[in-house]
């Protein structure tokens, strides 16, 4: 049995369906991210889960119990906000104090539990500056201490690191992972940021429309994404068109350019055409002539541990990272081959669904 | 450091020479030692500043003044706070016309408001009385403690009330933690302004004052139209002395930006 277990929960605004029919399980101490473009309903969704918002459908339950018609001041649910919302009147201390005492925690046990939330998160030095004496990325401590010292039973946080620079954001989301971990907390993020999503979680809910489309451990969705859309959102693609000529269990043959091909295919490709999707990194630059496309370098960028290739094709334009091996031996305007192992391909309806 | 052209530079000149020079003649009259208005300078004297002390009507209206000042201010922000809350917030028919109504003193030729309250407080049967001039008085300065209450709240994130009652607090405590003390400057700013139009309103005030509720300002209209002794001088002396004080108070405790427009610290 997991432990917070959404069932079916829509909400519509007026007409407007801003999530629809979502399900979601989730484990004791798991980490799971929603992602998903901007506007298909992951803070709705969150808002619901933390009860600032009432499902019109469906139910929340958490550890077995129902927690849909319980107000939001009795769940127990701490929240990181992507603007943080501290108390700007309260210092970094008083605001980590501020859930203790709407629990009427002695002032010892208090001053306990502030300190250690607050050497958890590395900010013991400023417990008596106020917000607007601290860094952003200090700030987000504080939040986060904010959330953690009332020992919730689920954390929840709406894209806590989008207003941080990218440096610091890193650094932030591996130190984010390890107090989840060590606490154990069953956590769930909102993101739209696929590269945040996979370093961060367990697994992942890709959303779209207010619809869950896909959930899996990140390097299954990455692998394996259930559609055109999912492969997209999660990083790079290349989509070649393609006619199925068989399908056979999970292996589909197709023929490109002349040539066939016996790629995986997941069960629901129907159609004669499709995408084959390739993954840039999985495509490799061969001698010209010796490829299953033939191309020509567009341009070409250097990202220090790997290059980044525009390959014009007959079939469209290709990306292709490639590994930097200390000596560049393509220049633009070259023709060059691209060569990619079948298994690697993944046959994907033309629709996204 | 100097951005402003020499048009500019003498435009602001002249603005600040307009606004400041009245005052300074008002306050350097103050000092005349003779019996009529006039610009002391050979003798100075503090005789008219005594005078105020020697008259007990100026003192009693002064402290009226203080008083309906408080009263109207602190009764019109009562209102407004709930109000500017719920405008804010919430979306419903009546928003647009309450907002108009909230802010109607503010277009309303005085005179018209003057008759207007005198015959509802006589409606009322309270006319003459304290408790009907502060009344009235709050109708008057509610556009301004509504306006800064409004635009506190409109800029407020919300996610914080959020926070809070996620860490458990109720609505109430929500209010009173949260939501007061980060609007609070608005409200002081409009206060404030409140206080500053109860305690000069004069138009209003003439139709509802009565012989034993005289203002300050209708005291020194009245004493003006009969005799012209520098005392008049002197009295506003005090209030300039006064005001300036209580501004700088307020600078060093809030800030005056943050009071009167608003802008974030
Ligand atoms: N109170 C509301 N009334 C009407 N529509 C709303 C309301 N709140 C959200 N919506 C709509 O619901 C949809 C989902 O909104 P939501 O805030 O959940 O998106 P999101 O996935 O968090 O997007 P973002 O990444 O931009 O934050 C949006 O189209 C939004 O316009
Ligand atoms: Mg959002």
């Amino acid at each position: 049995m997991s432990f917070l277990n959404l069932q079916e929960i829509s909400k519509s605004f007026g007409g407007f369906v801003a999530v629809d029919q979502f399900n979601l399980e989730v484990d004791k101490g798991e980490f799971v991210s929603l992602l998903g473009p901007s506007g298909c309903g992951k803070t709705t969704t969150l808002q619901m889960i933390a009860g600032f918002l009432d499902p019109s459908h469906g139910q929340i339950m958490v550890g077995g119990e129902d927690l849909t018609a319980r107000p939001a001041n009795q769940r127990n649910i701490g929240i990181v906000f992507q603007s943080y919302a501290l108390f700007p009147h309260l210092t970094a201390a008083q605001n980590v104090a501020f859930g203790l005492e709407m629990r009427k925690a002695t002032q010892g046990e208090r001053q306990e539990k502030i300190d250690r939330a607050l050497d958890l998160v590395h900010l013991s030095a400023f417990r008596d500056r106020y917000p607007k004496q601290l860094s952003g990325g200090q700030q987000q401590r504080v939040a986060l201490a904010r959330a953690i010292v009332i020992e919730p039973t689920i954390l929840l946080l709406d894209e806590p690191m989008s207003n941080l620079d990218a440096k610091l954001r890193e650094d932030m989301q591996l130190e984010l992972r390890s107090i989840q971990e060590k606490l154990g907390i069953t956590t769930i993020l909102v993101t739209h940021d696929q590269n945040e999503a996979m370093a961060l979680s367990d697994r992942i809910a890709v959303m779209n429309e207010g619809r869950i489309v896909q959930v899996g451990k990140p390097h299954e969705i990455y692998e394996d994404p259930a559609n055109v859309f999912v492969s997209s959102f999660l990083g790079k693609n290349n989509l070649l068109a393609v006619e199925v000529e068989d399908i056979s269990g999970s292996k589909a043959s197709v023929r490109f350019n002349g040539q066939s091909l016996t790629v995986p295919c997941r069960e629901g490709v129907t159609n004669k055409e499709a995408w084959l999707s390739i993954r840039p990194e999985k495509v490799q630059l061969t001698d010209k002539g010796s490829g299953l496309l033939e191309g020509q370098i567009k341009t070409r960028v250097f990202f220090g541990n790997h290059w980044l290739y525009q390959i014009e094709t007959a079939s469209g334009e290709f990306l292709v990272y490639s590994q930097n091996t200390a000596v560049p031996n393509t220049a633009p305007r070259d023709a060059v081959g691209l060569n990619w192992q079948a298994d690697d391909a993944r046959l994907l309806n033309m629709d996204a669904s | 450091m100097n951005k402003n052209g020499p048009l500019a530079l003498v435009f602001h000149t002249l603005f600040i020479v307009f606004m400041v020079a009245p005052l300074a003649v008002v306050v350097w009259v103050a000092f005349t030692p003779l019996g009529y208005l006039q610009v002391p300078t050979t003798q100075w004297s503090l005789r008219w500043f005594y005078a105020i002390f020697e008259n007990e009507g100026f003192i009693e209206s002064f402290w009226l003044s203080l008083a309906l000042g408080i009263a109207s201010a602190s009764l019109a922000l009562a209102c407004a706070v709930p109000a500017a809350l719920a405008l804010a917030r919430y979306s419903f028919k009546a928003r647009g016309f309450l907002v108009g109504l909230f802010l109607s003193p503010l277009v309303i030729p005085s005179v018209v408001l003057g008759i207007a309250f005198l015959r509802f407080l006589t409606q009322l049967n309270i006319t003459g009385t304290f408790f009907g001039m502060a009344l009235c008085h709050a109708v008057f300065v509610m556009p301004f403690v509504l306006r800064l209450a409004l635009a506190s709240i409109t800029g407020m994130d919300r996610s914080a009330e959020q926070a809070a009652v996620s860490l458990g607090a109720t609505h109430g405590t929500t209010f009173r933690r949260v939501t007061l003390p980060m609007i609070l400057p608005g409200l002081v700013g409009g206060w404030v302004l409140a206080f500053i139009t109860s305690f000069d309103e004069l138009t209003v005030t003439i139709f509802i004052s009565s012989p034993s509720t005289t203002t300050l300002p209708v005291r020194l209209f009245n004493h003006i139209t009969q005799t012209t002794t520098p005392i008049v001088a002197s009295i506003s002396a005090v209030i300039i002395f006064l005001s300036v004080a209580a501004i700088l108070i307020l600078d060093r405790l809030y800030g005056l930006d943050r009071l009167l427009v608003g802008s974030k610290r």
